[in-house]
């Protein structure tokens, strides 16, 4: 079942973000979302994550999704490594060591960076740790806010060819500020304020 | 190596530190040469070597040590439970604040008059050590609660991760600096205020009442003696409960 945004509205005061926006995200593909900054993105990635509600409006077929997410900050926790972060959010799902430094290598990060708190890796191994984090749960519905930021371009490439990898058969959404980023994800476009 | 012969240094420091003041006070009682009013550290030592080899020396630092310790203790686990529950519930701390002030402004010769007229001396330690603490307790648990990254909460709403996890290294990781320094403070309060309401309520067999008989009979060796005594209580206690908070937390965070 796809995932449909029926008019939804939301503004912050007197700031109208969303105003009757509507969209479908068709189900076990993957979706860019693109638009310019303050066009209501994030927002809207907040509201399909049930972590603000809408005005009105509603969204459609989230029901029985599992979500998982990269959040547009990293959102980890700074103490731990990366495969505690990781099994952190993978509940009671035994997932073995060698299984998930197999899949850090896939992103380019080693067994080194693996045991030291995420604090002491650099901005763009925390963004991956990050976008492993999300991919290593089950999830139906992976929603993913600006992923690549601060990414150089061949760990890009490894990220988007993981993302390719984990996400098959689920529903993916992406926002993204670069329109190459549709093609190499293969994904259908949404634009957002335009 | 460099490390090692820097902590060695400063250790030796420490130790020649309080040799120079235990050499001033020496020097200090040999010129005034007055007993009642300061006593030579030699004499303070044969005080406390004579103490330690009666019975009712040890009874009388069980009685103050247990009601002072039960006193932080019962703080402890109502500080942080009322601040869990001042953290969800607005109204609850809207209702607990002017409490909370009220206890941290009033001075603690009020309260122990009144909970003498109340309840006796018998526990009075307890309840005073216990009100001194709860405030600290609370106030640092609760800034800790709000200071928890609301992004983080976020994560995990949106991962489902279990309360348990949640509760351990999100939570428990952000409060417990803040915990933590709360303690160091409180632990030291607690003995001060326990001693100083025994000194006024007396109650039988407590430090306190020791300390009043040394004031009674102006004998000063008594009165070092026991300080000293309380000071050792309250250094050994402050790190076994630290080191205890230390293990306790490296075990959950090895179990989750």
């Amino acid at each position: 079942m796809n995932i449909r945004a029926v008019d939804i509205n939301k503004s912050f005061g007197n700031q109208i973000v969303l105003s009757n926006w509507n969209c479908s995200i068709p189900e076990k593909e993957t979706t860019c979302l693109m638009g310019q900054s303050g066009c209501g993105k994030t927002t809207f990635f907040r509201i399909l994550l049930g972590l603000t509600y809408p005005d009105s409006g509603k969204i459609l077929g989230l029901e029985k999704q599992m979500i998982s997410a990269v959040f547009q900050e990293n959102r980890l926790c700074k103490y731990l490594n990366a495969l505690k972060n990781v099994h952190l959010v993978c509940r009671d799902r035994e997932i073995s060591r060698e299984y998930l430094e197999e899949v850090f290598e896939k992103v380019g990060l080693d067994r080194n960076d693996l045991i030291k708190p995420v604090s002491e890796l650099s901005g763009g191994m925390q963004r991956r740790v990050a976008i492993v984090r999300a991919l290593i749960p089950e999830s139906t519905f992976v929603l993913m806010d600006e992923p690549f930021r601060g990414l150089d371009a061949e760990n890009k490439r490894r990220v988007v060819e993981c993302i390719l990898e984990f996400t098959e058969g689920k529903t993916l959404l992406v926002s993204t500020h670069d329109i190459r980023d549709v093609e190499s994800l293969h994904a259908k476009l949404i634009m957002m304020g335009s | 190596m460099k490390l090692f012969i820097t902590k060695q240094n400063y250790k030796i420091k420490k130790i020649l530190s309080i040799i120079f003041w235990l050499v001033i006070w020496q020097i200090t009682s040999q010129i005034i040469h007055q007993e009642i009013l300061i006593s030579s550290p030699i004499h303070v030592l044969n005080t406390l070597l004579s103490l330690i080899l009666e019975t009712s020396f040890w009874k009388t630092i069980l009685y103050s040590f247990s009601r002072i310790v039960a006193g932080f203790l019962f703080a402890n686990l109502f500080g942080i439970l009322l601040s869990i529950l001042s953290f969800r519930f607005k109204t609850i701390k809207i209702l607990l604040d002017p409490i909370i002030n009220l206890i941290k402004s009033t001075p603690v010769a009020s309260f122990v008059i009144l909970i003498i007229l109340w309840f006796g001396s018998n526990n009075l330690s307890i309840v005073i050590s216990f009100m001194m603490v709860l405030p600290i307790i609370y106030t640092n648990t609760l800034q800790g609660i709000l200071n928890v990254d609301q992004q983080l909460v976020e994560m995990a709403k949106v991962f489902r991760i279990p309360f348990f996890s949640k509760f351990v290294f999100i939570y428990m990781h952000e409060v417990l600096p803040f915990y933590y320094s709360g303690c160091l403070i409180a632990l030291g309060l607690c003995w001060k205020s326990g001693v100083a309401a025994e000194l006024i309520g007396i109650p039988s067999g407590s430090i306190g009442e020791r300390l009043y008989e040394a004031k009674i009979y102006l004998n000063s060796a008594d009165l070092f003696a026991w300080t000293f005594v309380i000071i050792l209580l309250s250094m050994v206690f402050e790190k076994i409960y630290l080191y205890f908070l230390f293990i306790l937390k490296n075990r959950i965070e090895d179990r989750v």
